[in-house]
Protein backbone atom coordinates (compact mmCIF):
# COMPACT_ATOMS: atom_id res chain seq x y z
CA UNK A 1 0.00 0.00 0.00
CA UNK A 2 0.81 3.59 -1.35
CA UNK A 3 2.66 5.49 2.32
CA UNK A 4 -0.23 8.16 1.57
CA UNK A 5 -2.66 6.23 1.10
CA UNK A 6 -1.77 4.68 4.50
CA UNK A 7 -1.74 8.38 6.27
CA UNK A 8 -4.91 9.31 4.31
CA UNK A 9 -6.60 6.21 6.79
CA UNK A 10 -5.93 7.98 9.57
CA UNK A 11 -7.15 11.23 8.27
CA UNK A 12 -10.21 9.56 7.85
CA UNK A 13 -10.45 7.59 11.11
CA UNK A 14 -10.22 4.11 9.64
CA UNK A 15 -7.03 3.32 11.30
CA UNK A 16 -5.13 4.00 14.44
CA UNK A 17 -2.22 5.85 14.41
CA UNK A 18 -0.02 3.50 15.97
CA UNK A 19 -1.29 1.42 13.60
CA UNK A 20 -0.42 3.67 10.51
CA UNK A 21 2.84 3.53 12.42
CA UNK A 22 3.69 -0.14 12.07
CA UNK A 23 2.16 -0.31 8.21
CA UNK A 24 4.42 2.72 7.28
CA UNK A 25 7.15 1.04 8.80
CA UNK A 26 6.56 -1.86 6.79
CA UNK A 27 6.38 -0.41 3.53
CA UNK A 28 9.45 1.46 4.78
CA UNK A 29 11.50 -1.96 5.51
CA UNK A 30 9.71 -3.69 2.65
CA UNK A 31 11.40 -1.73 -0.12
CA UNK A 32 14.54 -1.37 2.04
CA UNK A 33 15.02 -5.19 2.80
CA UNK A 34 14.60 -5.98 -0.80
CA UNK A 35 18.72 -5.54 -2.26
CA UNK A 36 19.84 -7.39 0.76
CA UNK A 37 17.52 -9.67 1.91
CA UNK A 38 15.40 -11.30 -0.81
CA UNK A 39 16.17 -14.12 -2.62
CA UNK A 40 16.44 -14.04 -6.20
CA UNK A 41 12.75 -15.19 -7.07
CA UNK A 42 11.39 -12.01 -4.54
CA UNK A 43 13.84 -9.55 -6.80
CA UNK A 44 12.49 -11.05 -9.90
CA UNK A 45 8.68 -10.68 -8.59
CA UNK A 46 9.51 -7.37 -7.61
CA UNK A 47 10.96 -6.76 -11.00
CA UNK A 48 8.29 -8.46 -12.62
CA UNK A 49 5.94 -6.23 -10.24
CA UNK A 50 7.43 -2.73 -11.78
CA UNK A 51 7.09 -4.24 -15.65
CA UNK A 52 3.11 -5.10 -14.76
CA UNK A 53 2.48 -1.25 -13.50
CA UNK A 54 2.99 -0.13 -16.63
CA UNK A 55 -0.25 0.94 -18.39
CA UNK A 56 -0.71 -0.54 -21.89
CA UNK A 57 2.27 -3.00 -23.52
CA UNK A 58 0.24 -6.04 -23.00
CA UNK A 59 2.28 -7.99 -26.06
CA UNK A 60 5.59 -6.17 -24.74
CA UNK A 61 4.62 -7.64 -21.77
CA UNK A 62 3.97 -11.01 -22.68
CA UNK A 63 6.97 -11.18 -24.60
CA UNK A 64 9.29 -10.33 -21.69
CA UNK A 65 7.89 -12.66 -19.79
CA UNK A 66 8.16 -15.26 -21.87
CA UNK A 67 12.28 -14.23 -22.50
CA UNK A 68 12.26 -14.56 -18.68
CA UNK A 69 10.72 -17.80 -17.88
CA UNK A 70 12.89 -19.22 -20.82
CA UNK A 71 16.64 -17.50 -19.51
CA UNK A 72 14.96 -19.04 -15.50
CA UNK A 73 14.38 -22.53 -17.51
CA UNK A 74 17.66 -22.60 -19.20
CA UNK A 75 19.55 -22.00 -15.56
CA UNK A 76 17.51 -24.61 -13.61
CA UNK A 77 18.54 -27.15 -16.67
CA UNK A 78 22.27 -26.06 -16.42
CA UNK A 79 22.04 -26.55 -12.83
CA UNK A 80 21.06 -30.24 -13.37
CA UNK A 81 23.54 -30.77 -16.16
CA UNK A 82 20.94 -30.69 -19.08
CA UNK A 83 21.88 -29.58 -21.87
CA UNK A 84 20.85 -25.92 -22.35
CA UNK A 85 20.46 -23.90 -24.92
CA UNK A 86 22.92 -20.67 -25.42
CA UNK A 87 21.02 -17.54 -24.05
CA UNK A 88 21.41 -14.37 -26.07
CA UNK A 89 19.91 -11.66 -24.99
CA UNK A 90 20.41 -9.29 -27.81
CA UNK A 91 17.23 -7.11 -28.62
CA UNK A 92 15.62 -5.22 -31.15
CA UNK A 93 12.59 -2.24 -29.74
CA UNK A 94 10.76 -0.57 -32.71
CA UNK A 95 7.97 1.58 -31.96
CA UNK A 96 6.77 5.50 -32.20
CA UNK A 97 8.60 7.59 -29.73
CA UNK A 98 7.02 8.07 -25.90
CA UNK A 99 5.79 3.99 -26.67
CA UNK A 100 8.13 3.59 -23.45
CA UNK A 101 10.99 1.78 -24.99
CA UNK A 102 13.73 3.13 -22.80
CA UNK A 103 11.43 2.51 -19.73
CA UNK A 104 11.02 -1.11 -20.61
CA UNK A 105 15.40 -1.51 -21.21
CA UNK A 106 15.31 -0.17 -17.92
CA UNK A 107 13.03 -2.40 -16.63
CA UNK A 108 15.02 -5.58 -18.54
CA UNK A 109 18.31 -4.22 -16.73
CA UNK A 110 16.47 -4.69 -13.22
CA UNK A 111 14.90 -8.26 -14.27
CA UNK A 112 18.12 -9.77 -15.96
CA UNK A 113 20.32 -8.42 -12.60
CA UNK A 114 17.29 -9.61 -10.56
CA UNK A 115 18.04 -13.31 -11.94
CA UNK A 116 21.55 -13.03 -11.96
CA UNK A 117 22.30 -13.05 -15.81
CA UNK A 118 23.86 -9.22 -16.00
CA UNK A 119 25.99 -8.01 -12.74
CA UNK A 120 25.21 -4.39 -12.82
CA UNK A 121 22.02 -4.07 -15.12
CA UNK A 122 22.48 -0.41 -15.32
CA UNK A 123 21.39 1.66 -18.71
CA UNK A 124 23.47 2.97 -21.16
CA UNK A 125 21.54 4.98 -23.40
CA UNK A 126 23.70 6.01 -26.40
CA UNK A 127 23.05 7.35 -30.13
CA UNK A 128 25.14 7.88 -33.19
CA UNK A 129 27.04 10.46 -31.88
CA UNK A 130 28.48 8.57 -28.95
CA UNK A 131 29.38 5.77 -31.05
CA UNK A 132 30.97 7.16 -34.51
CA UNK A 133 33.60 9.48 -34.26
CA UNK A 134 34.98 12.37 -37.35
CA UNK A 135 38.34 10.38 -38.35
CA UNK A 136 39.25 7.49 -39.64
CA UNK A 137 40.39 5.15 -36.88
CA UNK A 138 38.69 6.61 -33.54
CA UNK A 139 34.97 4.80 -33.80
CA UNK A 140 36.24 1.85 -32.86
CA UNK A 141 37.78 3.54 -30.13
CA UNK A 142 34.77 5.74 -29.10
CA UNK A 143 32.66 2.49 -29.66
CA UNK A 144 34.71 0.40 -27.26
CA UNK A 145 34.75 2.99 -24.52
CA UNK A 146 30.82 3.03 -24.58
CA UNK A 147 30.78 -0.81 -24.84
CA UNK A 148 32.95 -0.58 -21.55
CA UNK A 149 30.91 1.56 -19.56
CA UNK A 150 27.94 -0.78 -20.26
CA UNK A 151 29.44 -3.65 -18.96
CA UNK A 152 27.34 -5.46 -17.05
CA UNK A 153 24.34 -3.53 -18.05
CA UNK A 154 22.15 -2.70 -21.50
CA UNK A 155 24.03 -0.68 -23.83
CA UNK A 156 20.90 1.02 -25.36
CA UNK A 157 20.96 2.55 -28.92
CA UNK A 158 18.58 4.30 -30.10
CA UNK A 159 18.26 5.17 -34.01
CA UNK A 160 20.09 2.56 -34.42
CA UNK A 161 19.74 2.69 -37.72
CA UNK A 162 21.37 6.44 -38.01
CA UNK A 163 24.60 4.11 -37.80
CA UNK A 164 24.11 3.02 -41.74
CA UNK A 165 22.49 6.16 -42.72
CA UNK A 166 25.96 7.62 -44.88
CA UNK A 167 26.51 4.73 -47.17
CA UNK A 168 29.21 2.12 -47.27
CA UNK A 169 32.01 5.00 -46.43
CA UNK A 170 30.74 6.26 -43.06
CA UNK A 171 31.87 5.21 -40.35
CA UNK A 172 28.96 3.91 -38.77
CA UNK A 173 29.34 0.94 -40.32
CA UNK A 174 32.86 0.29 -38.19
CA UNK A 175 30.73 1.28 -34.71
CA UNK A 176 28.43 -1.92 -36.09
CA UNK A 177 31.42 -4.14 -36.83
CA UNK A 178 32.79 -2.91 -33.38
CA UNK A 179 29.76 -3.95 -31.23
CA UNK A 180 28.69 -7.18 -32.88
CA UNK A 181 32.34 -8.01 -32.03
CA UNK A 182 32.02 -6.99 -28.65
CA UNK A 183 28.67 -8.73 -28.57
CA UNK A 184 30.20 -12.11 -29.65
CA UNK A 185 33.29 -11.63 -27.18
CA UNK A 186 31.09 -11.55 -23.85
CA UNK A 187 28.29 -12.68 -24.35
CA UNK A 188 27.22 -13.05 -20.90
CA UNK A 189 27.54 -9.33 -19.16
CA UNK A 190 26.13 -7.39 -21.89
CA UNK A 191 22.56 -6.76 -23.09
CA UNK A 192 22.23 -4.89 -26.31
CA UNK A 193 19.29 -3.26 -27.43
CA UNK A 194 18.85 -1.38 -31.05
CA UNK A 195 15.90 1.05 -30.44
CA UNK A 196 14.02 3.20 -33.43
CA UNK A 197 10.66 3.78 -35.56
CA UNK A 198 9.64 0.70 -37.06
CA UNK A 199 9.83 1.36 -40.77
CA UNK A 200 13.38 2.54 -40.74
CA UNK A 201 14.59 -0.54 -38.48
CA UNK A 202 12.91 -2.85 -40.75
CA UNK A 203 14.97 -1.46 -43.82
CA UNK A 204 18.47 -1.17 -41.32
CA UNK A 205 17.70 -4.77 -40.49
CA UNK A 206 17.41 -5.64 -44.18
CA UNK A 207 20.57 -3.96 -45.70
CA UNK A 208 22.53 -5.94 -42.44
CA UNK A 209 21.70 -9.46 -42.59
CA UNK A 210 24.11 -10.48 -40.23
CA UNK A 211 22.14 -8.52 -37.54
CA UNK A 212 19.05 -10.53 -37.71
CA UNK A 213 20.33 -13.86 -36.03
CA UNK A 214 22.54 -11.95 -33.59
CA UNK A 215 19.17 -9.87 -32.39
CA UNK A 216 16.88 -12.77 -32.05
CA UNK A 217 14.38 -11.04 -29.44
CA UNK A 218 12.31 -8.43 -31.32
CA UNK A 219 9.82 -6.53 -29.19
CA UNK A 220 7.40 -3.79 -31.50
CA UNK A 221 5.70 -1.20 -29.20
CA UNK A 222 2.48 -0.16 -30.49
CA UNK A 223 1.15 2.83 -29.94
CA UNK A 224 -0.42 3.98 -26.78
CA UNK A 225 -4.60 4.28 -27.04
CA UNK A 226 -5.92 7.39 -26.83
CA UNK A 227 -7.37 6.23 -23.23
CA UNK A 228 -4.12 4.20 -22.13
CA UNK A 229 -2.55 7.29 -22.84
CA UNK A 230 -5.05 9.50 -20.39
CA UNK A 231 -4.35 6.86 -17.81
CA UNK A 232 -0.98 7.09 -17.91
CA UNK A 233 -1.35 11.14 -17.09
CA UNK A 234 -3.57 10.10 -14.33
CA UNK A 235 -0.63 7.92 -13.08
CA UNK A 236 2.38 10.55 -13.76
CA UNK A 237 -0.23 13.36 -11.78
CA UNK A 238 -0.88 10.61 -8.68
CA UNK A 239 2.97 9.78 -8.42
CA UNK A 240 3.47 13.61 -8.04
CA UNK A 241 0.31 13.46 -5.14
CA UNK A 242 -1.74 16.24 -7.73
CA UNK A 243 -4.92 14.97 -8.73
CA UNK A 244 -7.47 16.11 -11.44
CA UNK A 245 -11.02 17.66 -10.69
CA UNK A 246 -14.06 16.37 -13.01
CA UNK A 247 -14.21 18.96 -15.46
CA UNK A 248 -9.92 18.65 -15.61
CA UNK A 249 -10.57 15.01 -16.41
CA UNK A 250 -12.50 15.45 -19.25
CA UNK A 251 -10.87 17.90 -20.65
CA UNK A 252 -7.49 16.00 -20.51
CA UNK A 253 -9.21 13.12 -22.12
CA UNK A 254 -11.07 15.45 -25.37
CA UNK A 255 -7.19 16.98 -25.50
CA UNK A 256 -5.48 13.87 -26.01
CA UNK A 257 -8.23 12.11 -28.21
CA UNK A 258 -7.98 15.63 -30.58
CA UNK A 259 -4.60 15.06 -30.52
CA UNK A 260 -4.22 11.44 -31.44
CA UNK A 261 -6.83 11.94 -34.44
CA UNK A 262 -5.37 15.26 -35.90
CA UNK A 263 -1.28 13.85 -36.03
CA UNK A 264 -1.01 10.47 -36.07
CA UNK A 265 2.03 10.81 -37.58
CA UNK A 266 4.20 12.90 -35.19
CA UNK A 267 2.06 12.45 -32.20
CA UNK A 268 4.75 11.76 -29.28
CA UNK A 269 2.81 9.70 -27.28
CA UNK A 270 3.37 9.66 -23.54
CA UNK A 271 6.07 12.14 -23.97
CA UNK A 272 3.36 14.24 -25.31
CA UNK A 273 1.50 13.68 -22.72
CA UNK A 274 4.31 14.07 -19.93
CA UNK A 275 4.60 18.02 -21.36
CA UNK A 276 1.17 18.38 -21.22
CA UNK A 277 1.40 17.35 -17.65
CA UNK A 278 4.36 19.44 -16.62
CA UNK A 279 3.13 22.53 -18.58
CA UNK A 280 -0.46 21.97 -16.10
CA UNK A 281 1.41 21.29 -13.18
CA UNK A 282 3.55 24.94 -13.78
CA UNK A 283 -0.06 26.29 -14.72
CA UNK A 284 -1.44 25.32 -11.48
CA UNK A 285 1.87 27.10 -9.49
CA UNK A 286 0.95 29.97 -11.33
CA UNK A 287 -2.95 30.45 -10.36
CA UNK A 288 -2.13 29.67 -6.58
CA UNK A 289 1.08 31.91 -5.95
CA UNK A 290 -1.36 34.67 -5.31
CA UNK A 291 -2.86 32.92 -2.43
CA UNK A 292 -0.55 32.40 0.31
CA UNK A 293 -3.06 30.41 2.30
CA UNK A 294 -4.04 27.81 -0.33
CA UNK A 295 -5.63 24.68 1.38
CA UNK A 296 -4.00 21.04 0.79
CA UNK A 297 -6.98 20.48 -1.58
CA UNK A 298 -6.43 23.47 -3.31
CA UNK A 299 -2.50 22.61 -3.72
CA UNK A 300 -2.97 18.74 -4.67
CA UNK A 301 -5.86 19.95 -7.10
CA UNK A 302 -5.17 20.51 -11.10
CA UNK A 303 -8.25 22.12 -12.81
CA UNK A 304 -9.71 22.15 -16.26
CA UNK A 305 -8.28 26.07 -16.60
CA UNK A 306 -4.45 24.76 -16.07
CA UNK A 307 -4.88 21.83 -18.63
CA UNK A 308 -3.96 22.95 -21.76
CA UNK A 309 -3.03 22.11 -25.11
CA UNK A 310 0.90 22.04 -25.53
CA UNK A 311 1.92 24.17 -28.83
CA UNK A 312 5.01 21.99 -29.88
CA UNK A 313 3.28 18.42 -30.14
CA UNK B 1 18.17 21.16 5.37
CA UNK B 2 17.97 18.71 7.57
CA UNK B 3 14.50 18.46 9.70
CA UNK B 4 14.12 17.28 13.30
CA UNK B 5 11.03 16.29 14.39
CA UNK B 6 9.26 16.78 17.82
CA UNK B 7 6.91 13.61 18.73
CA UNK B 8 4.59 12.05 21.47
CA UNK B 9 1.93 11.93 23.39
CA UNK B 10 -0.38 14.89 23.89
CA UNK B 11 0.79 16.69 27.20
CA UNK B 12 3.94 15.35 27.07
CA UNK B 13 5.66 19.10 26.61
CA UNK B 14 6.54 18.96 23.01
CA UNK B 15 5.77 22.86 22.46
CA UNK B 16 7.57 24.10 25.37
CA UNK B 17 10.38 21.81 24.58
CA UNK B 18 10.79 23.55 21.01
CA UNK B 19 10.29 27.00 22.41
CA UNK B 20 12.84 26.17 25.22
CA UNK B 21 15.33 24.77 22.85
CA UNK B 22 14.69 28.27 20.75
CA UNK B 23 15.63 30.25 23.41
CA UNK B 24 18.22 27.86 24.80
CA UNK B 25 20.20 28.57 21.42
CA UNK B 26 20.17 32.60 22.21
CA UNK B 27 16.83 33.21 20.64
CA UNK B 28 14.71 36.26 21.53
CA UNK B 29 12.17 36.15 18.56
CA UNK B 30 11.05 32.80 16.70
CA UNK B 31 9.40 33.09 13.46
CA UNK B 32 7.27 29.91 13.61
CA UNK B 33 5.77 28.24 10.44
CA UNK B 34 2.71 27.12 10.62
CA UNK B 35 1.15 24.03 8.52
CA UNK B 36 -2.57 24.05 8.72
CA UNK B 37 -4.54 21.35 6.50
CA UNK B 38 -7.74 23.40 5.72
CA UNK B 39 -5.60 27.21 6.34
CA UNK B 40 -2.67 26.33 4.37
CA UNK B 41 0.56 27.94 5.38
CA UNK B 42 1.28 30.77 7.33
CA UNK B 43 4.17 32.27 9.24
CA UNK B 44 4.41 34.58 12.52
CA UNK B 45 6.74 36.12 14.05
CA UNK B 46 6.45 35.88 18.29
CA UNK B 47 8.59 36.63 21.14
CA UNK B 48 9.55 33.43 22.94
CA UNK B 49 7.47 34.78 25.97
CA UNK B 50 4.90 35.84 23.49
CA UNK B 51 4.87 32.14 21.88
CA UNK B 52 4.76 30.19 24.97
CA UNK B 53 1.49 32.38 26.43
CA UNK B 54 -0.44 31.77 23.48
CA UNK B 55 0.67 27.97 22.23
CA UNK B 56 1.70 25.93 25.42
CA UNK B 57 -1.49 25.03 27.43
CA UNK B 58 -2.18 22.44 30.07
CA UNK B 59 -4.85 21.42 27.92
CA UNK B 60 -4.15 18.17 25.66
CA UNK B 61 -4.14 18.38 21.72
CA UNK B 62 -3.48 22.42 22.07
CA UNK B 63 -1.48 22.29 19.12
CA UNK B 64 -2.93 21.30 15.89
CA UNK B 65 -0.99 23.38 13.75
CA UNK B 66 2.57 21.62 12.57
CA UNK B 67 4.95 24.70 13.98
CA UNK B 68 8.30 24.64 11.59
CA UNK B 69 11.33 26.76 13.30
CA UNK B 70 14.28 27.40 11.63
CA UNK B 71 17.27 27.66 14.46
CA UNK B 72 20.70 28.02 13.77
CA UNK B 73 23.66 25.86 15.23
CA UNK B 74 27.31 27.02 16.02
CA UNK B 75 29.47 24.75 13.92
CA UNK B 76 32.73 25.33 13.30
CA UNK B 77 33.44 28.22 12.26
CA UNK B 78 30.15 29.32 10.84
CA UNK B 79 27.19 28.14 11.80
CA UNK B 80 24.57 25.79 10.18
CA UNK B 81 20.45 25.67 9.85
CA UNK B 82 18.40 23.45 10.48
CA UNK B 83 14.06 22.94 11.14
CA UNK B 84 12.72 22.13 14.41
CA UNK B 85 9.16 20.65 13.92
CA UNK B 86 6.68 20.96 16.47
CA UNK B 87 3.43 18.14 16.08
CA UNK B 88 0.22 17.30 17.26
CA UNK B 89 0.26 15.09 20.08
CA UNK B 90 -0.22 11.37 18.48
CA UNK B 91 -2.71 8.98 20.57
CA UNK B 92 -3.85 5.78 20.39
CA UNK B 93 -7.10 5.02 19.31
CA UNK B 94 -9.51 6.80 16.61
CA UNK B 95 -10.18 10.36 17.85
CA UNK B 96 -13.55 11.14 17.17
CA UNK B 97 -12.79 14.67 16.34
CA UNK B 98 -12.24 14.90 12.40
CA UNK B 99 -9.82 18.34 12.59
CA UNK B 100 -7.95 15.99 15.56
CA UNK B 101 -7.51 13.49 12.73
CA UNK B 102 -6.08 15.48 10.20
CA UNK B 103 -3.58 16.89 12.34
CA UNK B 104 -2.06 13.70 13.32
CA UNK B 105 -2.25 12.40 10.21
CA UNK B 106 -0.06 15.89 8.70
CA UNK B 107 2.67 14.84 11.70
CA UNK B 108 2.69 11.17 10.05
CA UNK B 109 3.43 13.38 6.90
CA UNK B 110 6.24 15.03 8.46
CA UNK B 111 7.52 12.53 10.03
CA UNK B 112 7.97 10.86 7.13
CA UNK B 113 10.36 13.92 5.62
CA UNK B 114 12.34 13.85 9.00
CA UNK B 115 15.96 13.27 9.34
CA UNK B 116 15.33 13.23 13.55
CA UNK B 117 13.02 12.33 15.86
CA UNK B 118 13.15 14.04 19.05
CA UNK B 119 10.57 11.14 21.15
CA UNK B 120 9.06 13.23 24.20
CA UNK B 121 7.89 10.83 27.04
CA UNK B 122 6.39 12.74 30.81
CA UNK B 123 8.49 10.76 32.97
CA UNK B 124 6.28 12.22 35.59
CA UNK B 125 3.16 10.81 34.02
CA UNK B 126 4.85 7.43 33.63
CA UNK B 127 5.51 7.28 37.19
CA UNK B 128 1.69 8.58 38.18
CA UNK B 129 -0.49 6.40 36.45
CA UNK B 130 2.15 2.93 35.89
CA UNK B 131 3.95 1.67 32.74
CA UNK B 132 0.63 0.51 31.40
CA UNK B 133 -0.93 3.48 31.27
CA UNK B 134 1.76 5.97 30.88
CA UNK B 135 3.37 4.52 28.12
CA UNK B 136 1.26 3.31 24.83
CA UNK B 137 1.07 1.46 21.96
CA UNK B 138 2.18 4.49 19.79
CA UNK B 139 5.28 5.47 21.86
CA UNK B 140 6.67 1.69 21.24
CA UNK B 141 5.52 2.03 17.37
CA UNK B 142 7.29 5.69 17.71
CA UNK B 143 10.29 4.02 18.82
CA UNK B 144 10.27 1.37 16.16
CA UNK B 145 9.52 3.86 13.25
CA UNK B 146 12.37 5.88 14.79
CA UNK B 147 15.23 2.98 13.95
CA UNK B 148 14.56 3.74 10.48
CA UNK B 149 15.66 7.31 10.51
CA UNK B 150 19.61 9.22 10.61
CA UNK B 151 18.52 10.08 14.66
CA UNK B 152 16.76 9.12 17.08
CA UNK B 153 16.23 9.87 20.45
CA UNK B 154 14.16 9.16 23.57
CA UNK B 155 14.07 13.02 25.66
CA UNK B 156 12.39 11.54 28.81
CA UNK B 157 11.04 14.99 30.04
CA UNK B 158 9.35 16.70 33.03
CA UNK B 159 12.71 15.26 35.58
CA UNK B 160 12.21 18.68 37.20
CA UNK B 161 8.75 16.99 38.99
CA UNK B 162 8.84 14.43 42.29
CA UNK B 163 8.67 11.04 41.33
CA UNK B 164 10.08 11.64 37.79
CA UNK B 165 13.44 9.46 38.99
CA UNK B 166 11.00 6.17 38.93
CA UNK B 167 9.69 7.38 35.47
CA UNK B 168 12.63 7.56 33.90
CA UNK B 169 13.91 4.17 35.44
CA UNK B 170 10.83 2.83 33.86
CA UNK B 171 11.45 4.37 30.39
CA UNK B 172 15.18 3.23 30.53
CA UNK B 173 13.99 -0.49 31.18
CA UNK B 174 11.00 -0.52 28.18
CA UNK B 175 13.71 1.21 25.40
CA UNK B 176 16.72 -0.54 25.57
CA UNK B 177 19.09 -0.02 23.59
CA UNK B 178 18.23 3.68 22.26
CA UNK B 179 19.74 6.99 23.58
CA UNK B 180 17.54 8.42 26.12
CA UNK B 181 18.35 12.20 27.34
CA UNK B 182 16.34 13.36 30.94
CA UNK B 183 15.46 16.84 29.87
CA UNK B 184 13.24 19.40 31.91
CA UNK B 185 11.91 21.34 28.78
CA UNK B 186 10.44 23.75 31.43
CA UNK B 187 13.98 24.23 33.24
CA UNK B 188 16.26 23.36 29.96
CA UNK B 189 17.90 20.85 32.38
CA UNK B 190 19.76 18.37 29.56
CA UNK B 191 19.61 20.51 26.61
CA UNK B 192 23.21 21.03 26.51
CA UNK B 193 23.49 17.22 25.89
CA UNK B 194 20.33 17.49 23.20
CA UNK B 195 22.15 20.26 21.23
CA UNK B 196 25.15 18.14 21.13
CA UNK B 197 23.53 15.18 19.80
CA UNK B 198 21.87 16.96 17.09
CA UNK B 199 25.53 18.71 16.17
CA UNK B 200 26.66 15.39 15.80
CA UNK B 201 23.81 14.43 13.28
CA UNK B 202 23.51 17.55 11.48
Amino acid sequence: MDKEEIINLVENGEVTVSEALSRLRKAYTGTDKTKAELTQNEKVMAVKKQLDSLIGLHSVKELVNEVQAFVEIQQRRSALNLASEPVVLHMIFKGNPGTGKTTVARIIGQLFLAMGVLQKGHLVEVERADLVAEYIGQTAQRTREQLRRAQGGVLFIDEAYSLARGGTRDFGKEAIDTIVKTMEDQRNNLIVILAGYSAPMEAFLQTNPGLRSRFPIVISFPDYSSFELFRIAEQMLLQREYQLTKAARRKLLRIIEELKERDTENFGNARTVRNMIEKAIRKQAVRLVNIPNASRTQLMEITEEDIQEVSDV
Amino acid sequence: MKRMIVLGQPNAGKTLFTLNFAAYLDLESVTINFTNYERGCYSKTLSIAEAKSLLVSDTAHHTRDIQTLTLTLPWGKGEKQFELVDTTGLTDGINHDEEIRRAMAQTLRFMRQADIIFHLLDCARIAKVGLLKGIGEIDYQIAQFGQLKRGYLILANKIDLPNAKDGLEKIIQEFPGNRIIRISALTQKGFKEVKNYAKKLL
